[in-house]
């Protein structure tokens, strides 16, 4: 580092060395180019100015380099000069201090000539430590400059971008990369991820260096293939600083390569930098700060990763699907968008394990990124959904990819151990258009789309159109979540009952009621079940209602019974199959039902026959559960589902409610009657009791009552009224 | 040569500046606050002020805003250095187009860069 000595830096040393004669003198430097700078008062320059011009230069700085100790040289001996001395002595090389005086030496006596050597001995000294420590602190300036940059990279205190969050992937990356030429005095910088499809180049040079370029593109596979086994940062300043088995891989240039590891042994990636063979070599702070930078680019990348099956996730996808947005707005191509759900994803799950759903998710994922060409994104967008952005496809061309795609799956059997499971999905279909505002209004009608398919059954497509009624159905139905949460926070819920009676006189008089739900709407009017309840059990509410039911039910029960303690009520009360697969949910009744403090006896549950059997495990084990501290359990719509009977033996259930469609034409239709009868007849040979709904009217009651049925309920005998 | 003003109470901060900027060829002066940076200022108004927000006696801020006070015309580039992220601090250089916010650490190379950038705008 070559550092100029200014003729400033002799300010604060003159006044000494003005004290060595009587007569006017200065101090100057001599310049490496035999340039002299002096500082001089204003009334004496012009003449140490004329001293100056008459100064050989080649002699004094022939005979100056000769000499190590000041000494005095006489200039202007022919007399035409000014009579003039100099004095000067070796300084910091290549500089030379220089003490002027005007006066010819042998003018200035003895005693004032070795004092002013001296002096101008120690001043020099002085120069040469001052020299030094701002040579020192010059090389601290450029030390701190290069931690200062290193800092502004990894922390990214950028103040020209502030808003790194709007970036996609590839830009987060790409700035990265250029952080690394503008900040790291690096020339060439280089992201190389095959697995993503990634290549990314950044040169500091313009213009660029083509050798350079050549030479990463010749060393850019072989290179990662050699991370991707030593997963180890690699420095190569010299060919030798590695063994060069492959000779693919020579190279003049310095080359320092930090594997981007998304975890332990998934290489991503590399992060390349490169110096031309005149640049700087690579330090071990500039491999510790590659390091930094690759898991930093490592970190990017899983921001937008879904680390099951490698694919995009749901940001890394909407990230793209909002570029294309962007783009069909500005160009007139088309471009359509799937959403794909697994169909019954949660049985192989529930039934083989998350380790099984997950190797599953991976196999759908790869057997749909192998059926599409490359240019199509594909991302992993939930539990088992996933999207697939079809770029330059219009809808037609895209429904044909989704049967494709369906087919390809569909033919695809699962084996997870000793399990064999076929495999479907269904798909949403949407056409992008240049009107959507973002990338949520299209992914949410490829998901309502998708979600109409579903209610098809399994392995079905559903394409997107506004106008399209099944899809208003179903809007209208995602509209009734917020209307039930609105409701429930509103207390807008009531509960009525409609009693059960014993249809002959064998059966126990007690007082019991079925507890129904109503809903106040928003303007006053009564609505019934019907209205709510496929909502609320497609977007899983049923068990926050079960819970407000059976809370509401047990206060008010309590307050029936507190005011008189010798009454017989007891209440069914109706559950869902979501409700009692919930975890929790048992726990949470049997809090209610001891907090409460009515005896468990007066709580009946009513669950349905389909509710029961989709989910007979947890069905049973509810059952028992409840059964042990005294509560009774009534399967609900016996008959409706036609495959009962083998299932009825595994359900450890009280009563049998005969389903009302039989009951309501049991006079009119043989093959009813004999349903209710059967019914009737088995329940008794298993020791159940039998209650029969939709009771409309006496001949029905009669009817009944003949059959031996144990108990009625309907309008026949009582009305559903609030229950108070 | 375009003069720069760096007002800092921390003197090696002022000093590494100052090195890094004379080695970039601008003429640099320093002072330690706003007080002393002010009176800099009325000797000569520099091409560009670099100034610290947190400082003795008379801050960064009040600085500016004194500065813009005295000279509403005022084209200078000014550069407030901070070494905190506050927002208000953040809002208020905004509404300013002459002044730019720079977070401590400063990247010098940004700075040199930004310094010719606005230099060659203001020359055309």
């Amino acid at each position: 580092m070559e550092l100029k000595l200014d003729p400033n830096n002799l300010k604060k040393y003159l006044p000494f060395f003005q004290q060595s004669a009587d007569c006017a003198c200065t101090l100057g430097l001599f310049y490496p180019d035999g340039r002299l700078n002096m500082l001089a008062h204003e009334a004496d320059r012009d003449d140490f100015e004329i001293l100056i011009k008459h100064i050989e230069i080649s002699d004094f700085t022939a005979e100056a380099n000769s000499l190590s100790t000041p000494n005095f040289v006489n200039f202007g001996s022919d007399g035409t000069l000014a009579k003039a001395a100099l004095l000067f002595a070796h300084c910091q090389q290549p500089y030379w201090l220089a003490g002027l005086f005007k006066a010819p030496a042998h003018e200035i006596n003895h005693a004032h000539q070795s004092k002013a050597i001296n002096i101008l001995k120690n001043i020099a000294a002085c120069l040469v430590e001052d020299y030094t420590l701002q040579l020192t602190l010059s090389g601290m300036v450029d030390e701190l400059a290069v931690r200062y940059e290193e800092l502004n990279l990894i922390y990214g205190l950028d103040d020209t971008q502030t808003n790194h969050t709007s970036f996609d992937e590839q830009q987060a990356l790409n700035h990265l990369i250029s952080n690394c030429t503008d900040f790291m005095n690096v020339d060439f910088a280089a992201i190389y991820a095959p697995e993503l499809d990634m290549s990314l180049e950044q040169i500091k040079h313009t213009p660029p260096d083509p050798g350079l370029i050549a030479s990463y593109h010749s060393i850019q596979k072989p290179l990662y293939h050699y991370l991707v086994a030593t997963e180890k940062t690699l420095v190569i300043n010299q060919n030798r600083d590695i063994d060069w088995t492959d000779a693919n891989l020579k190279t003049s240039n310095k080359i320092l390569a930090a594997p981007i590891m998304l975890s332990k042994h998934h290489l991503a990636g590399i992060l390349v930098l490169m110096n031309a063979p005149h640049g700087p070599d690579f330090s071990n702070s500039d491999r510790k700060l590659c390091d930094v930078l690759a898991s930093e680019a490592a970190k990017m990348i899983q921001a937008r990763r879904d680390n099951v099956t490698g694919l995009l996730n749901r940001r890394g996808f909407t990230e793209k699907l909002q570029e294309t947005l962007t783009f069909i707005k500005k160009s007139p191509t088309k471009c359509s968008l799937l959403f794909l759900d697994i169909d019954q994803f949660k049985i192989i799950n529930d039934l083989s394990g998350q380790k099984a759903g997950d190797q599953l998710l991976d196999h759908i994922g790869s057997l749909i990124t192998k059926s599409l060409s490359y240019q199509h994104v594909v991302g992993r967008l939930g539990a088992d959904e996933y999207g697939v952005l079809l770029e330059h496809i219009d809808l037609d061309k895209a429904k044909e990819i989704a049967e494709y795609l369906s087919q390809v799956i569909n033919q695809f059997r699962f084996a997870y151990q000793d399990k064999l499971y076929d495999i479907s999905v269904c798909i949403g279909i949407v056409e992008l258009l240049p009107t959507f505002d973002d990338f949520s209004t299209p992914l949410s009608s490829a998901n309502l789309a998708c979600n109409v398919a579903k209610e098809q059954g399994r392995n079905r497509m559903h394409i997107y159109q506004a106008s399209d009624q099944e899809m208003i159905r179903h809007e209208s139905q995602m509209l009734w979540v917020s209307r039930i949460h609105l409701a429930l926070e509103q207390e807008r819920f009531r509960i009525y009952r409609q009693k059960i009676t014993p249809l002959n006189t064998k059966s126990e008089a007690k007082e019991h009621y079925e507890l129904l739900l109503r809903l106040i709407d928003e303007n006053g009017n009564l609505l019934t079940p019907f209205n709510f309840i496929p909502a609320a059990e497609r977007y899983n509410l049923m068990p926050q209602l079960d819970r407000w039911v059976l809370k509401t039910a047990l206060i008010k029960m309590a307050a029936v019974l507190q005011a008189d303690p010798e009454s017989t009520l007891s209440c069914s009360i109706n559950l869902s199959g979501q409700s009692f697969c919930e975890p929790g949910f048992i726990e949470f009744v049997t809090d209610q039902i001891n907090k409460s403090g009515i005896s468990a006896e007066r709580i009946h549950f009513e669950i349905t026959e389909t509710a029961a059997i989709s989910n007979l495990s947890q069905s049973i084990k509810f059952i028992e559960t409840l059964k042990k501290i005294g509560c009774c359990f009534s399967l609900d719509d016996f008959g409706s589902g036609m495959s009962s009977f083998t299932y009825l033996k595994n359900l450890p259930v009280d009563y049998l409610k005969i389903d009302g469609y039989f009951v309501k034409n049991m006079l009119t239709n043989t093959v009813d009657y004999a349903m209710v009868k059967s019914i009737n007849e088995i329940g008794h040979v298993m020791g159940l009791r039998t209650i029969a709904e939709f009771v409309e009217n006496d001949q029905i009651f009669q009817e009944l009552a003949s059959l031996g049925i144990d108990y009625g309920q309907g309008y026949g005998i009582a009305k559903p009224e609030p229950f108070e | 040569m375009k003069k720069i003003l760096i007002v800092d109470d921390e003197p090696h901060v002022a000093l590494i500046l100052k090195q890094f900027l004379e080695r970039a060829g601008y003429s640099v002066d320093t002072a330690l606050n706003g007080e002393q940076g002010l009176a800099r200022i009325a000797e000569q108004m520099p091409d560009a002020l670099i100034t610290d927000v947190q400082m003795p006696k008379m801050s960064g801020l009040e600085l500016c805003e004194k500065l813009v006070s005295r000279n509403p015309e005022l084209c200078q580039l000014i550069i407030l250095m901070t070494s905190r992220t506050d927002r208000d601090i953040r809002t208020w250089s905004e509404n300013h187009p002459y002044i730019l916010l720079m977070e401590k650490p400063l990247s010098l190379r940004r700075l040199v860069a930004l310094l010719s950038h606005h230099f060659e705008t203001v020359d055309d």
